[in-house]
């Protein structure tokens, strides 16, 4: 696949919520180029402050068209300088770059998991998801506040079910995104393979015995993301997890966003930024 | 082997290293090509200059590794790396096939590891060797932190690679050091071919909010346009003590940065941190340079090398 540096015209960039943007580029001969799960390196401005290119995933893509749509939070200068490009404007880019995600065949079940801005590619992942026939998508969506949370109408158009947990309980459920996904596992198979599995003991069950056809994927901060691992340890559930490192090239060129797996550091921007949540060491 | 168009104006001879143009892509920051193939015509370039390659496998620095500074970059990356084995087998062929010359930068712990890894890649098709003897990032066993940072150090592992190798052999010098001059003229008593500078500075940042250092090495090396003036300050002092051909390296993001370099002394340049911002800025520079030479009515970009007024 052929990647493209080139200027992207910006056709949206608007506050959704605060301190979230919402930016729609138009790339030329970019339909079809992108997955799930990949990233476009901008060029946030055109001077020395900052330095460096952004890494912004895809938020939705459209096979037909030449446009792609970002969902970014205005964390540090290089996103506040994209904040405040005009539609008509020209950003520098480079994409599309990374691994996304992948669905194994035969998987019609997915639980997707959200923490902050990790609703931004799974949104893009939930798209293709709905493409599937016989599919079910369950989204939990965790957010410090009311105000944080986005995206929720998007996964319901969808068609996917959706469950808002925020740290201070101002919108859905109080508390971490992290435990609805237990409460999630232990309802939605566990309980169901332990009626099947009969004598065997909860910790030989595995979801992959019963229901091969569930596909979980999470992307959010690194203490998320831990957590998301540990839980689905015991169950042997595959979980792909998107990671954030910061990047100095994009390519791999660099190997300055290294992260540690089983097989030694890897690069973020080109074996990632989509791992095997059990290939990951957790220091 | 690549041929030479005599009638270029950018063509020059390093050493021994003959280039179509005198811009190359810095260690590190261009992999090994095939990571910026789809985006960049690698052929246009005088050269480029792989990764730092070492003896055994070597996994690497701890994360985070990069911190973007004022203006600059600060990396502890640890040469992550295959090794000598891997770079020869699976690299090199693909590296030979991007249609420019292939500086091999070698890196160690010791003078054996600089001598070893000469003498395996003098049997290979590589067109030249830089020594990198100022990573910041790699601890070695030396009295100093790193070999370029005194002048015995420095001319015992250009001796020794040079004893191993026919093939032009540039010394990579640091700039965390107190006299660069000093430093550069042992490299060319040693015999080096030429001298590169500067490799990055040892800098460090502080996250203050959880009392932290930004990097998991705690200190790494400072790149970009933050540290080009102290480059050409220390291109310009070394083009006076020297006579082999000097490469300069530091903070070079356009053609009026390398231009600069070229006036203090520089016959060559190599571009680093601005390959992360723009992957075409060695392309545009090399470009930059021609057109610069044509408007001035410049045969050869050997009329700009230390043409400095002062």
């Amino acid at each position: 696949m052929q990647k493209l540096q080139t200027k992207a015209e910006i056709l949206i960039n608007k506050e959704i919520a605060p301190g979230h943007f919402k930016m729609a580029l138009c790339i030329e001969g970019f339909a079809g180029k992108a997955r799930p799960g990949q990233f476009l390196h901008i060029r946030a401005g055109a001077g020395y402050e900052p330095l460096l290119r952004r890494p912004i995933s895809v938020h939705r893509i459209s096979d037909r068209q030449d446009i792609v749509e970002l969902l970014y939070k205005v964390n540090g200068k290089g996103t506040q300088l994209m904040s405040r490009r005009s539609k008509g404007t020209f950003l520098d880019v480079i994409g599309p770059l990374g691994n996304g995600f992948k669905v194994p065949k035969g998987q019609s079940n997915f639980v997707l998991i959200a923490g902050g801005m990790g609703v931004a590619p799974l949104v893009a992942l939930a798209d293709r998801l709905a493409t599937y026939r016989k599919k079910a998508i369950t989204v939990i969506i965790g957010a410090k506040d009311a105000a944080s949370v986005v995206c929720v109408k998007e996964f319901q158009e969808i068609g996917a079910k959706v469950i808002v947990v925020t740290e201070d309980g101002s919108r859905g459920d109080r508390g971490l995104a992290t435990a609805m996904l237990e409460k999630i596992i232990g309802d939605f198979d566990i309980r169901k393979a332990s009626l099947r599995a009969g004598p065997r003991s909860v910790s030989d069950v595995t979801i992959g015995d019963y229901a091969p056809e569930v596909g979980l994927y999470a992307c959010g901060p690194m203490g998320m993301l831990a957590s998301v691992a540990k839980i689905v340890k015991p169950y042997k559930i595959k979980t792909q997890g998107s990671f954030e490192e910061r990047m100095g090239c994009g390519v791999g060129a660099c190997f300055g966003c290294a992260i540690k797996t089983q097989r030694g550091y890897e690069r973020v921007c080109k074996e990632g930024p989509v791992f095997d949540l059990a290939d990951i060491v957790w220091d | 082997m690549k041929k030479i168009n005599t009638n270029n104006a950018l063509e020059i001879d390093i050493g021994g290293l003959k280039l179509a143009n005198p811009v190359m892509t810095a260690s590190g920051t261009f992999g090994y090509t095939q990571e910026c193939r789809e985006l960049i015509s690698v052929s246009e370039l005088g050269a480029v200059i792989t990764k730092s390659i070492t003896l055994q496998p070597s996994p690497g620095n701890r994360p985070p590794r990069l911190w973007e500074t004022t203006a600059g970059l600060l990396n502890a990356i640890g040469i992550q790396n295959e090794g000598l084995d891997d770079f020869v087998h699976s690299k090199l062929p693909l590296l030979k096939s991007a249609g420019t010359r292939i500086v091999a930068s070698i890196a160690g712990v010791c003078r054996q590891d600089y001598e070893a890894l000469a003498k395996a890649l003098d049997a290979t098709d590589v067109d030249a060797i830089e020594v990198n003897i100022s990573c910041p990032n790699i601890e070695h066993k030396s009295p100093t932190t790193l070999f370029a940072q005194d002048p015995y150090t420095t001319s015992c592992i250009i001796r020794s690679v040079k004893k191993q190798t026919d093939k032009p052999v540039i010394a990579k010098l640091s700039p965390n050091v107190t006299d660069i001059g000093l430093i550069a003229r042992a490299a060319e008593k040693a015999g080096a071919d030429a001298v590169s500078m500067i490799n990055t500075l040892i800098g460090m940042d502080v996250d203050i909010a959880r009392g932290k250092p930004r990097l998991g090495n705690i200190t790494g090396g400072l790149s970009g346009p933050a540290i080009k003036p102290v480059a050409l300050a220390m291109v310009w002092q070394a083009y006076h003590r020297v006579k082999i051909p000097i490469i300069g390296i530091g903070g070079i993001m356009s053609t009026e940065d390398a231009i600069a370099f070229f006036l203090c002394g520089a016959s060559a340049v190599q571009i680093g941190t601005a390959n992360f911002v723009d992957p075409a800025a060695a392309s545009n520079i090399i470009r930059g340079l021609r057109l610069y030479l044509k408007n001035r009515g410049m045969k050869n970009i050997r009329e700009l090398i230390g043409q400095l007024k002062v």
